[in-house]
C-alpha cells in the first residue's frame, strides 16, 4: 500500500519543522497519520516504504528528505515488533552479506531507559528532574537549554551525550519517560515509574528505528495535540491545527503496534558509513 | 564582523565566544528523535589553547572573529616583548606579549619560522614549527658506545626546553625535536 505524501495538516510534534507546499498542504514528516487512518478502516497489518520530510534537519545523520520503512501489526505487542525487527535485520544482513558488506549481528542487548541511566550514570531518570539531570553532564552540554526547555529536553541532552555513544552493538531501548510518549500509550510500571510504551533500536550509537504501542484514545490525542501547540507557542514555533482526519478515526484504531525505520541510517550502519551523504 | 548561524558552523570557522576568539574544531547537528535540535560543537579557545565542548540551539548565532594566521620569523626578545617579522615580503614587524608566546617560548630560536595568530591585528598565539633543531646546552656526560640500549636522560636545550634524549647525546650537539609532543627525534649532524 502507499499513502499520499502531501497532507492537509502538518505534524504538531513540538520539535518537527513541517515543510509547507504553498496552499496545497504539508509534506509528511512521517506516514503515521495516513497509515493510521487506513488501519482504522481496514484493521489489517500494513507496511510501506516512503519518503519523509523534516525541515532544517541537515547533518551527518540527518537529511531533509529520507526514506522510511513503517509498519503496523494489528493485535500485536511491542515484544513481537522487536522480533520483527530482528527477523528483518537477519534477512537484510544476509542479503548484504552477498555483497560483502558487514552484516548486523543479533540484537542481544535490550535495556529499559531507566536501566541505561542506572548503568552509565547511576540515577533514576524518571524521578531526577531537570536540575538533577543537568548536573550529570558538563555545563557545555546543556548550554542550548533555557527556562523554556522541558524535562524532555534535559533528558535528551543527557541521553545523547552520555548514553547514546555507548549503544554501539544493536540495542533496543524501551520504556521511555512518559513525557516522551508522542503517540504511544503510557503505562505505570510496578516500580511506580510512569513510562511511555515505546522502544527504539540503536546501532553504532545511532537511532535506527522507533516503535509505539499505538495510542487509540481520541480524548488523550486531543490533549497531546494541545500540549504540543502550547510548547510550540512558548518557543515561538507556528501553531499546527489538529489533524481532524486522524481524530475522527483514532477511537476505531485496533489495538496495534507500529514501527518506523530509517532506511538511510540502516544503510549507514550496514556499510559502516560516517555520513548519510554517502548512502 | 559577520555573524554565523549554527547552520553555517563548520570546522575552521573563527567565532567569538564569551569574549574570546575561538576556532571551531568540530560541529555536529544533533536531533534526538522527538527532541529539540541542537549543534554540539568543539571549540578551541585561541587565546588559551583550551578545547571545550558546547551545545547551541539550532538557529543560534555567534559573532565571527577577525583571526588571521601569518607565517613569520622570530627575531628577538627585549625582555618584555617578543618580536616577529612577516615572511610575505612586507618585512612588517609585530610584538607579542608573554601571554601570546607562553606555550611556545621554550621552542623559540632566533631566525626560526613560526605561525603567529593575530586577533584584530594583535598577536594572541605563536606556534613553533612541528619540528625544531636545537643545541643541547646541558646534559649529563655521554656514555661511549651506548647507542642502542634505549636508555634516556634529561637534556636542557639552548632555548630552555628540557627533553629526554638518548644517553649518547653530548653538550653542544644539535637535536631534532617534535614540538607537539616534546619528544626527541634524532641527532642532527652539523
Amino acid at each position: 500500500m502507499t499513502t499520499a505524501t502531501l497532507r492537509l495538516t502538518g505534524s504538531s510534534e513540538t520539535h518537527l519543522e513541517n515543510i509547507q507546499v504553498g496552499r496545497q498542504g504539508y509534506l509528511q514528516t512521517s506516514p503515521e497519520y495516513a497509515m493510521k487512518c487506513l488501519l482504522a478502516e481496514h484493521r489489517l497489518s500494513i507496511f510501506q516504504i516512503c519518503p519523509a520530510y523534516r525541515g532544517g534537519e541537515t547533518g551527518r545523520r540527518h537529511r531533509v528528505e529520507f526514506q522510511m520503512l513503517e509498519w503496523y501489526r494489528c493485535d500485536h505487542s511491542l515484544a513481537e515488533l522487536m522480533d520483527d525487527l530482528q527477523a528483518m535485520l537477519n534477512y537484510v544482513g544476509k542479503q548484504m552479506g552477498k555483497y560483502s558488506i558487514q552484516p548486523i549481528t543479533r540484537i542481544n542487548d535490550r535495556y529499559s531507559y531507566r536501566e541505561l541511566f542506572e548503568k552509565y550514570l547511576e540515577v533514576n531518570p524518571h524521578t531526577l528532574g531537570a536540575e538533577g539531570l543537568a548536573g550529570l553532564v558538563a555545563p557545555g552540554i546543556t548550554a542550548h537549554l533555557d527556562e523554556r526547555s522541558t524535562l524532555g529536553d534535559y533528558l535528551d541532552a543527557v541521553f545523547s551525550d552520555a548514553i547514546e555513544p555507548q549503544l554501539l552493538a544493536p540495542t533496543i531501548v524501551y520504556d521511555f519517560p512518559a513525557c516522551q510518549a508522542a503517540l504511544a500509550e503510557t503505562k505505570q510500571l510496578p516500580t511506580g515509574d510512569l513510562v511511555s510504551d515505546r522502544f527504539e533500536l540503536y546501532v553504532g550509537g545511532v537511532e535506527i528505528a522507533n516503535a509505539y504501542q499505538e495510542l487509540c484514545d481520541g480524548q488523550e490525542l486531543t490533549r497531546r495535540f494541545a500540549e504540543n501547540n502550547k510548547q510550540r507557542q512558548l518557543i515561538g514555533k507556528p501553531i499546527i491545527e489538529d489533524d481532524m482526519e486522524l481524530l475522527a478515526v483514532i477511537d476505531d484504531l485496533p489495538r496495534c503496534a507500529g514501527v518506523a525505520l530509517g532506511i538511510d541510517r540502516l544503510t549507514m550502519a550496514l556499510r559502516g558509513l560516517e555520513d548519510i551523504a554517502g548512502v | 564582523m559577520a555573524s554565523y548561524s549554527t547552520n553555517e558552523f563548520k570546522s575552521g570557522l573563527k567565532v567569538m565566544l564569551e569574549g574570546d576568539p575561538c576556532n571551531i574544531v568540530e560541529n555536529e547537528f544533533v536531533k534526538p528523535g522527538k527532541g529539540q535540535a541542537f549543534n554540539r560543537v568543539r571549540l578551541k579557545n585561541l587565546k588559551t589553547g583550551r578545547v571545550w565542548e558546547r551545545t547551541f540551539k539550532s538557529g543560534e548565532s555567534l559573532e565571527g572573529a577577525d583571526v588571521m594566521e601569518h607565517d613569520m620569523e622570530y627575531l628577538y626578545a627585549d625582555g618584555q616583548y617578543w618580536h616577529f617579522m612577516k615572511t610575505d615580503g612586507s618585512y612588517e614587524q609585530l610584538a607579542a606579549d608573554q601571554a601570546a608566546v607562553e606555550d611556545s617560548i621554550r621552542w623559540l630560536k632566533e631566525t626560526d619560522k613560526v605561525t603567529v595568530t593575530l586577533w584584530d591585528e594583535v598577536p594572541i598565539a605563536v606556534a613553533p614549527a612541528n619540528f625544531v633543531e636545537l643545541e643541547v646546552a646541558d646534559t649529563d656526560p655521554g656514555l661511549k658506545g651506548d647507542t642502542a640500549q634505549g636508555g634516556t636522560k634529561p637534556a636542557t636545550l639552548s632555548t630552555g626546553a628540557v627533553v629526554k634524549v638518548p644517553l649518547f647525546i653530548n653538550i653542544g650537539e644539535v637535536v631534532r625535536v617534535d614540538t607537539r609532543t616534546a619528544e626527541y627525534q634524532n641527532r642532527v649532524k652539523q
